[in-house]
């Protein structure tokens, strides 16, 4: 309950700092009421506005509707209950329309419209929002010419592995490959959509895929601030890039994308011990084994 | 035939919510429910109908062409019998003398006053502006979401859930069932199969754009609710109502960055196009289509065993109302006391 209670309070203090529009809704709420603007109907829609808003503010009846919307969708969704656009909207319009009687001619009219404009747009982030928006054309045009040309040397993609990149962009290009592990390993939020875990060993491969793309070289440490989801392999540990190909192996992977940066000793070093050898396709190396399915 | 079907989704939408609201309040149809509502209605019935179709077909362990199968039967039987309602209850009203629907009057758009025309071609050239973002973008909001790998898997394997989405494998323990029964990428995969077009123009920039189109019908409908008798100030509101889903696109979880950027995903249907409909369904007093709603969010959000956010607006509205009243009542009969 107490963590439910934090994370009420960490929602409303995130959802301000993304953007003011909450301190607007607060305001244009403010106004209404001390001007007493609004017809019946839209007292209806401001009086249960502000009450809900409240209710999503408050901690506690925040933890309430966090509670019935079953704890799997996160803080932000609650404000669903808060007809703030209309709110925003409808009330900006009374708000406005009060100034505009108050104003003094036409040009008072105009500046106190383009000031309400400011107003307005400045609460948001003006096309720099905080949550990270993806822009995936290029990765995606770049991960979709890998896997066709991967698909054409090999006669077919089966289980793949693959820095994050691809990863996180295979499966929505191609319906046909397999995944060693999918978005989910590093976008926590994703396992609410299976009971499906993973296993230590796939993390571990995860960790080494990311760490050998920085690092470049087969055996990689493994640092104290490894951002992983579950339990991080043991920092100050090594993880050796020949049992963690193994590992993917015998865990069913047919074809391994390694990171182009990977130095020749290594490549050498893998084409020995798999007997296979490496093909540059774009900036990674293609391990191609035998299909197991 | 991506276009067609794009074309045709209003044109249908509107035919069944208007048999819907003829059905529903047929007195009053003509006069107090207007194009808006009656596509908003339509689109609504369209996620129910899915609904229906994708249970009959994944509750049985059909594959997704069944669905789709199921789907076009649907569709096709529900613009019949709305053609039948429609003729049917025209012919009632005309016998009983209902009052008529009023036509569409030329003088009274010749009538518009410049301010007006300014504000309405503001609020259009930002709802243009909107569009092509969607169309033409090239960024989406991934972090919470797999529903173009859904989509992918589908068409893929012709079965619903057989792999896991997000690896292709099988799944071992499951997907959570509330989750299952959530009709949205079943109703992609069925524009995707049947426009044959590519999986990702459907999810994430085609179905986006009737996601905004269906926001903004809503939201006229709430304008006419909030401003009934002032048209400057309902096209005041529908341009400040472009301008906050430009600000919202800041904040996940803002109406505007649904729309802007995953309008296909359920909670951003469920913000931006039915609870502005819901709000103005309680605002007119008009609860006989709330249920309607309810249940239209209960295909696409699971929350508390369909409960949504609908309903708990909806209630808390009418207890708010309910409260409004009595204390009026109070107000009046002390007044009587004291006269």
């Amino acid at each position: 309950m107490l963590e439910l209670l934090r994370n009420a309070w960490k929602g409303w203090l995130d959802a301000t700092d993304a953007g003011k529009l909450g301190a607007l809704l607060l305001l244009v709420l403010m106004l209404v009421w001390l001007w007493k603007l609004g017809s019946e109907k839209q007292k209806d829609l401001f009086r249960y506005g502000a009450v809900m808003t409240a209710v999503c503010i408050c901690p506690v009846s925040a933890v309430l509707l966090m509670l019935y919307q079953t704890k799997f969708y996160d803080y932000e969704w609650i404000w669903t209950a808060v007809p703030a656009m209309a709110v925003l909207a409808c009330g900006g319009t009374l708000v406005l329309e009060r100034l505009w009687e108050k104003a003094d001619g036409k040009w008072a009219r105009i500046a106190i419209t383009g000031m309400a404009l400011a107003v307005l747009l400045l609460c948001g982030k003006l096309g720099n929002p905080k949550w990270t928006v993806q822009d995936v054309s290029t990765e995606r045009e770049e991960v979709a010419d890998v896997l066709k040309q991967v698909g054409e040397v090999t006669g077919g993609i089966g289980c793949l592995w693959a820095p994050k990149e691809v990863m996180s962009q295979a499966r929505s290009l191609d319906g046909s490959i397999r995944l060693l592990y999918g978005r989910n390993m590093w976008q926590e939020h994703l396992n609410a959509f299976s009971y499906d875990d993973y296993s230590q060993d796939q993390r571990d491969l995860y960790a080494w895929m990311s760490l050998a793309g920085a690092y470049g070289t087969l055996n990689v440490p493994v640092p104290a601030d490894l951002d992983v989801v579950g339990e991080a392999p043991e920092a100050g540990g090594t993880l050796e890039g020949i049992s963690c190909i193994q590992k993917a192996l015998d865990l069913g992977v047919d074809q391994i994308l390694l990171p182009g940066i990977l130095t020749e000793d290594s490549l050498a070093e893998v084409e020995s011990t798999f007997s296979v050898s490496p093909q540059k396709i774009g900036r990674y190396w293609l391990l191609s084994f035998e299909r197991k399915d | 035939m991506l276009a067609l079907v794009f074309v045709a989704f209003l044109p249908l939408a509107w035919f069944l919510g208007n048999a819907l609201i003829t059905v529903v309040d047929a007195k009053r149809s003509a006069r107090e429910w207007h194009l808006e509502d009656r596509v908003v209605a339509g689109i609504l019935v369209l996620i129910g109908l899915a609904e229906g179709a994708y249970l009959a077909a994944m509750t049985r362990g059909q594959s997704v062409s069944a669905f789709t199968k199921y789907y076009g039967s649907l569709l096709i039987a529900a613009g019949i019998a709305s053609c039948l309602v429609t003729l049917a209850f025209a012919w009632i009203g005309k016998k009983r003398g209902w009052p008529g629907r009023q036509g569409l009057n030329l003088d009274s758009i010749k009538k518009f006053e410049r301010k007006e025309w300014v504000v309405i071609i503001l609020f259009l050239i930002a709802v243009m502006a909107q569009t092509f973002m969607i169309l033409f973008r090239t960024s989406v909001f991934l972090e919470y979401d797999e529903t173009l790998e859904t989509v992918v898997s589908f068409l893929q394997t012709d079965r619903f859930y057989e792999v896991n989405p997000l690896t292709g494998q099988p799944f071992e323990q499951g997907m959570p069932m509330r989750l299952k029964i959530l009709c949205l990428p079943a109703l992609l995969t069925f524009l995707a199969k049947i426009t044959q077009a590519d999986p990702r123009l459907v999810t994430w920039h085609v179905f986006p754009v009737i996601t905004l189109l269906g926001a903004y019908l809503a939201y006229v409908s709430l304008a006419r609710s909030l401003f009934p008798e002032k048209r400057f100030h309902r096209c005041l509101f529908l341009l400040a109502v472009a301008l906050l889903v430009f600000v919202g696109d800041c904040a996940y979880g803002a109406e505007g960055f649904g729309l802007l950027h995953g309008g296909f995903q359920g909670t951003a249907i469920r913000g931006a196009v039915m609870m502005p409909w819901v709000f103005g369904l309680c605002i007119r007093r008009k609860w006989r289509l709330v249920p309607l709603v309810i249940l239209a969010e209960a295909c696409i959000v699971w929350t508390l065993y369909g409960l949504g956010m609908s309903a708990l607006a909806s209630v808390t509205f009418l207890a708010y109302l309910g409260l409004k009243n009595m204390l009026q009542r109070r107000k009046e009969g002390q007044q009587c006391l004291n006269s």
